[in-house]
């Protein structure tokens, strides 16, 4: 066997694979859509390998049968990630309301993959994929993909491909590396303490230092990610409103497992959301409003470990970067969410629905989805509010299912008014 | 007493307070105006997103009561021989509904094909509430049955 051989047969094996998950039951086109895309790229590395001449030198054969390799182990989680985009477990109803909203924000060209998995109990996205431009891809906890009450963290996520599609890592890094610049000044005698040879007075922790520069690489690095997990808090608070606030403390509270350099400590997450409702308040009458006991729900998740001082140190540094950027990043989320005219929580409608969901039933145009989900966790938190319907034995499961249907009339409303 | 259909609008839309608070709610909202014309004793109802087929290949046979000898009947076998499949087989708890049904999600716009001599559950596309003072039932249109 060579090179070449083994990776073509791994390749027709991939296609093999490819070719049967397009027989699955798609819900929507968007997922077959990014499926045949990635058919094309190894298509693509197939027929390179296949047109090379046998007298390709080996370093050449080489180069390609590793750049196959490398797309095999970097798309194949995510062509079970689109698999699973079209299991029942989904719910498929809010699909179209989601793709409307990520397409008034990003373009009229953006497809929408949504799915679940086993592996996280958090909802997550994927980094940019070069194939998938346009592409915004969010994926459930599999145990609650049905449950549309976490829809507001779909928010979160689509703050993911905002950030990345719009560079604010680039347009922020600059920044980011003052504020820790000013950091260490402040701190100059801990810093000297693990880093002496850099400086040798405050004057001396300057950008241009290029021990300096080495130095805060990585909590520069660190902090750029953390500030990308508070835009994306303020754009899901800011599109779904308290809805965000209660579908995170739902599944993130009250903590669990240890801290992750890339993202700000919880409460300080739950903190800055408190910020970021107070300033979004003062455009919308009514709106915003933070449950009082909202933070006591949280718990930091545990620090590093002891042992770790000089990463800890660069942590703290990494930490003080992203708080200083978090106002500008609630403007960034306000303003761009505000020109895309996103629909945000009339508290009338809110409440015209609550009158519905009094009965079990859908409200009809109910505007946005905003509007339903905060209506529901209304309910999900008031024990009473089928207490004259004895008859509602499992309130959450009636609950997500009049949620659910309320989703569909909405979108069935918007497809018709979007016909000609 | 059977509802004409423009008896069933007004009953939508009814401002009586009494049947404000006790509604018959039909969602998304008929046409009423053709509601009123059409001079039926129905409203007619839309497939919605979700249809349900029974699986085959997981149990032998469906009971709904605990006769073995109507279930093997059913079945088209003996009960020494439903006896026996069950050995294979075990069905002595109850399946739950994921072991009987598959579901099946079809949006807006797509088919659902229904095949000769299969049988499949579909949601509505209406989600109805009735007050506590009349009842419905749900039938196929018999312009269709008609068609085979």
């Amino acid at each position: 066997m060579s090179l070449r051989e083994y990776s073509v047969s791994r390749l027709n094996s991939v296609l093999e694979g490819i070719g049967r998950l397009k027989e699955s039951d798609f819900p929507y086109p968007h997922s077959r859509d990014a499926l045949i895309r990635l058919e094309q790229l190894f298509f693509s590395h197939k027929s390179r390998l296949e047109g090379l001449s046998p007298d390709k030198r080996p370093a050449i054969v080489q180069m390609f049968c590793s750049a196959a390799l490398t797309d095999l182990f970097k798309y194949l989680a995510f062509l079970g990630f689109i698999l699973r985009s079209t299991n029942v477990r989904n719910a498929f109803e809010v699909y179209g309301p989601l793709l409307r909203l990520s397409q008034q924000v990003l373009g009229k060209d953006t497809k929408l993959v949504l799915s679940s998995e086993w592996e996280g109990y958090s909802p997550f996205t994927y980094r940019p994929i070069a194939e998938l431009p346009n592409f915004v891809l969010i994926g459930f906890p599999a145990p609650e993909s049905s449950n549309p009450l976490l829809i507001p963290l779909a928010g979160h996520e689509l703050g993911h491909t905002i950030w990345n599609v719009k560079s604010f890592a680039t347009k922020y890094a600059e920044k980011v590396e003052e504020q820790i610049i000013a950091e260490i000044r402040s701190r100059f005698e801990e810093y000297m303490n693990f880093y002496s040879a850099h400086a040798s007075k405050k004057e001396d922790i300057v950008p241009e230092n290029l021990f300096v520069k080495r130095a805060i690489a990585l909590p520069a690095e660190w902090a750029i990610k953390q500030c990308e997990e508070f835009f994306c808090d303020f754009v899901g608070l800011y599109l779904f409103d308290v809805a965000y606030l209660h579908a995170f403390a739902y599944l993130f509270a009250p903590t669990a497992g240890q801290r992750s350099v890339l993202y700000p400590n919880t409460l300080t997450r739950v903190e800055k959301l408190k910020e970021a409702a107070a300033r979004y308040a003062q455009k919308v009458a009514g709106a915003y409003r933070v449950p009082e006991d909202y933070a006591a729900l949280f718990r930091n998740k545990s620090e590093l470990p002891p042992n770790e001082e000089q990463k800890k140190f660069l942590l703290s540094l990494a930490d003080a970067g992203s708080n200083g950027m978090t106002g500008d990043l609630m403007s960034e989320a306000q303003s761009l969410l505000s020109a895309a005219n996103v629909p945000l929580l009339s508290s009338d409608e809110k409440h015209r629905i609550l009158d519905r969901f009094k009965f079990v039933v859908p409200a009809v145009e109910v505007k946005s989805l905003s509007n339903i989900l905060n209506a529901a966790w209304d309910v999900y938190h008031d024990p009473k509010f089928w207490e004259h319907l004895p008859q509602i034995q499992n309130r959450q499961r009636a609950l997500k299912e009049v949620v659910l249907k309320n989703i569909e009339v909405l979108e069935i409303e918007q497809i018709l008014q979007d016909a000609p | 007493m059977i509802l004409k259909a423009n008896q069933i609008a007004n009953r939508m839309l009814s401002e009586d307070e009494e049947d404000k608070k006790d509604p018959l709610v039909i969602t998304p909202f008929p046409n009423i105006d053709e509601l009123k014309k059409s001079g039926a004793a129905s409203v007619d109802l839309r497939l919605g997103t979700w249809f349900s087929t029974l699986r085959q290949s997981r149990i032998p046979v469906l009971e709904v009561d605990d006769e073995l000898a109507n279930a093997a009947r059913r079945a088209g076998v003996t009960p020494e021989q439903l006896r026996i499949i069950e050995e294979f087989l075990p069905t002595s708890e109850a399946p739950s509904e994921a072991n009987l049904i598959k579901s099946h999600y079809v949006s807006f716009g797509s088919r659902f094909i229904l095949h000769p001599q299969n049988f499949v559950l579909g949601t509505t596309l209406e989600w109805i509430r009735l007050p506590s003072n009349l009842a419905g039932y749900v039938v196929g249109r018999s312009s269709w049955a008609a068609g085979g």
